[in-house]
């Protein structure tokens, strides 16, 4: 069966090689964008979602709407509201700052920059993430330890063994020293470690000094919090503006707080993690976001080209089903029922869909690269993604382009065809039309086959 | 009797007429008997062989063929009687273009199950009986027309068939050729096959054993010829 499937198809390319090459160009092309778009989307949809316990981890948002101004969303917020945030909602397992930093490392008298993160001890664990050397739960308590990305130890020491050396940082002017405590692998990626070369305590002199850990109206950075249960999210929304008038309300002398109506001008909301890469895109302070129905409309774009490249083969095949209505009639003739024929003529689908598939994941390898350098965003192929995703692309599109063109060619009614084939005309019964549209490839296809027996 | 048809009708319907290609055909024929049908252009005996064929179905009446009522099955039975009892052979040969002149005839053996070597030795018995065993791989469009209709006579034997139908097999030969057929035919029938022919030849008619002649739908005579 697949022998002769495979043996009909090699035939059918010798002769009508632009057919067959239209046919499969074609369907590889729909798939080769479906694939590359859905990936597109699919990296989209997948920013936070690597880590451990994704949905229960969650930023605190705040929102201001001060008389007179536009009202706005940030993520960098007043790091004032954490402790009392753990205080009271025993919703909350953990909770850590998140602040981001330039570094500059002095190396042989030459600067490389580097990009950083200060946070608090608990942040490995909260993160579920293991380090390649050193000890998570350690790294971070000495105020000068520091955890270094594998790529970034690589760049200043040549190599990724570097525990207990020591590096020279500047930061914001001012010269430090630091000792290597751990080094970190692979974070789940896309997320919020992409590209962040090195992490470091937060150094004690800002916890009593800087503003943002003083009062609630100044920002530096970002909450992340980890959740009991994913429902706790939406829980402790729900009781979040109560918390801002016990916990951030004042006097109008009072610096710290707000203020007497901060409820009016001043609230927090929390966001689940693994939505913020859309959510994102309405924040201050962020970067690397996008539109969710941009990303919607680019995966039904792929939908659309994979659609497609299905109608261009059932339309290449409906409009030659003629010219197989001769073979058609005699394989019924000797005895092949109608459904050994559509399985014959789903089967050339079917392969016709595999070829188109393998080229099209080709084309997928070779766009996927370029859009990842046009666009900057690390897309990658994920094959165990596409491994689940072809089979069911090519069985898919061999189903939807095959399915027509065989049940018409196998429908064809052989005495018909038989008489009409003496006959330079299209095949009636009843006078009604047998193969719909393709007369004229019927009629050519016979003076053709005539001139061609009579040379 | 092998075949046995009774009351058979078949209208062809249209928007605007009604043709009756058949009308009341009463027709018995027996094991290893050679029929030849002959009538004017029109006048039914393509629709009488697609019938008798099974790729038709009759508008009305009755068809049995060997005790089994063939018009009460359905396309899958009727495919498998086909495999299983008739060879065809047509006027413009009919051959697959595709194919090679061995692939062609083994076609009437592939919905059979039968196995492969087995196919490969019956397709060359029935290629040397009709003597184009040297073409084997040719394809049909570097053939002469008698050759082709050799290799579809090998096509219509290699399955043994109970009936074998010819719808004016020579009627694209020259006069050698048309011959060169009719022997064939006849050492098929002198081996026992039943044959019905369409055809125009009075003088290939007279080589069947029985002729059967027809006009506007309806068998006018049937006489048997002395040989
Ligand atoms: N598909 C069809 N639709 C309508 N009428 C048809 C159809 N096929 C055949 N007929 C009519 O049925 C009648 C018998 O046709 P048939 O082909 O059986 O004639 P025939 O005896 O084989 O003629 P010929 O010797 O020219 O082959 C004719 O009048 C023909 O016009
Ligand atoms: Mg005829």
């Amino acid at each position: 069966m697949i022998a002769s499937i495979l043996r009909s198809i090699g035939r059918q390319a010798r002769r009508h090689p632009l057919y067959v090459g239209l046919n499969v160009f074609g369907l590889a092309l729909g798939i080769g964008v479906f694939l590359t778009l859905a990936l597109v989307v699919r990296f989209e949809y997948s920013f936070n979602t690597g880590f451990v316990d994704a949905d229960r981890l969650a930023r605190m948002d705040e929102h201001w709407s001060e008389p007179g101004t536009t009202p706005y969303e940030s993520a960098d917020v007043s790091f004032r509201a954490l402790p009392f945030l753990k205080q009271d909602f025993s919703e909350i397992e953990d909770g850590v700052t998140f602040t981001a930093t330039n570094l500059n490392v002095e190396k042989n008298g030459q600067f490389t920059h580097f990009s950083g993160r200060m946070t608090d001890p608990g942040f490995f664990r909260m993160f579920s993430l293991r380090l390649l050397q050193g000890n998570s739960d350690t790294a971070l308590t000495r105020p000068d330890g520091l955890v270094l990305s594998r790529q970034a130890a690589m760049t200043v020491f040549g190599k990724p063994d570097v525990l207990g050396k020591t590096v020279e940082i500047n930061r914001i002017g001012q010269k430090s020293t630091y000792t290597v405590t751990g080094v970190l692998g692979d974070a789940p990626s896309p997320g919020l470690l992409d590209n962040v070369d090195m992490l470091l305590p937060v150094p004690p002199q800002d916890r009593l000094q800087r503003s943002c850990f003083l009062f609630w109206a100044s920002s530096c950075g970002e909450i992340l919090l980890k959740f009991h249960k994913h429902n706790d999210i939406a829980a402790v929304n729900a009781r979040l503006s109560d918390f801002v008038q016990h916990r951030a309300s004042g006097t109008a002398e009072d610096q710290i707080s707000i203020g007497a109506d901060g409820k009016r001008v001043y609230a927090l909301s929390v966001v689940p993690l693994k939505e913020t890469h859309f959510h994102d895109s309405q924040v201050e302070d962020t970067a690397n976001s996008a539109e969710q129905y941009v990303i919607d409309g680019i995966g039904l774009i792929g939908l659309l080209a994979l659609i497609l490249g299905c109608a261009n083969t059932v339309n290449l095949a409906t409009a030659r089903a003629g010219l197989r209505a001769k073979e058609v009639a005699l394989r019924k003739t000797l005895g092949a029922s109608r459904f050994m024929l559509f399985t014959q003529f789903m089967g050339e689908a079917m392969v016709f869909s595999c070829i188109a598939g393998l080229s099209g994941l080709v084309l997928c390898e070779i766009c996927v690269p370029a859009i990842a350098s046009v666009t900057g965003e690390a897309v990658r192929i994920n094959y165990y993604f596409i491994a689940l995703l072809l089979p069911l692309v090519i069985l898919g599109s061999g189903l939807a382009s095959g399915l027509y063109p065989s049940l018409i060619l196998s429908g064809y009614n052989p005495a018909s065809i038989l008489a009409a084939a003496r006959m330079p005309a299209c095949p009636q019964e009843g006078g009604k039309q047998l193969c719909y549209g393709t007369c004229w490839l019927w009629r050519n296809f016979l003076s053709q086959s005539a001139s061609l027996s009579a040379h | 009797m092998l075949i046995h048809l009774s009351r058979i009708q078949r209208l062809y319907r249209s928007d605007e007429v009604e043709t009756t290609a058949l009308h009341d055909i009463e027709l018995e024929i027996a094991q290893g008997e050679f029929v030849a049908i002959m009538g004017p252009s029109g006048c039914g005996k393509s629709t009488l062989l697609n019938i008798l064929g099974t790729i038709d179905r009759p508008t009305a009446g009755s068809y049995r063929f060997g005790g089994e009522e063939l018009t009460k099955l359905n396309e899958a039975a009727l495919a498998r009687f086909r495999r299983e009892n008739l060879g065809y052979i047509f006027q413009s040969f009919n051959l697959i273009d595709e194919l090679t002149i061995e692939e062609n005839i083994e076609l009437a053996l592939v919905y059979r199950n039968i196995p492969k070597p087995e196919r490969r030795k019956r397709v060359a018995q029935a290629m040397d009986r009709v003597g184009i065993a040297h073409r084997a791989r040719h394809y049909p469009s570097q053939l002469s027309g008698g050759q082709q209709q050799r290799a579809a006579i090998a096509r219509a034997i290699v399955g043994e068939p109970r009936l074998i139908l010819a719808d004016e097999p020579t009627g694209n030969l020259d006069t050698e050729n048309g011959t060169q057929v009719m022997d064939i035919l006849q050492t098929l029938n002198d081996e026992g096959s039943t044959i019905i022919m369409v055809t125009h030849s009075p003088s290939h008619a007279d080589l069947a054993r029985r002729r059967v002649d027809m006009l506007d739908g309806q068998i006018v005579i049937s006489v048997r010829n002395v040989i």
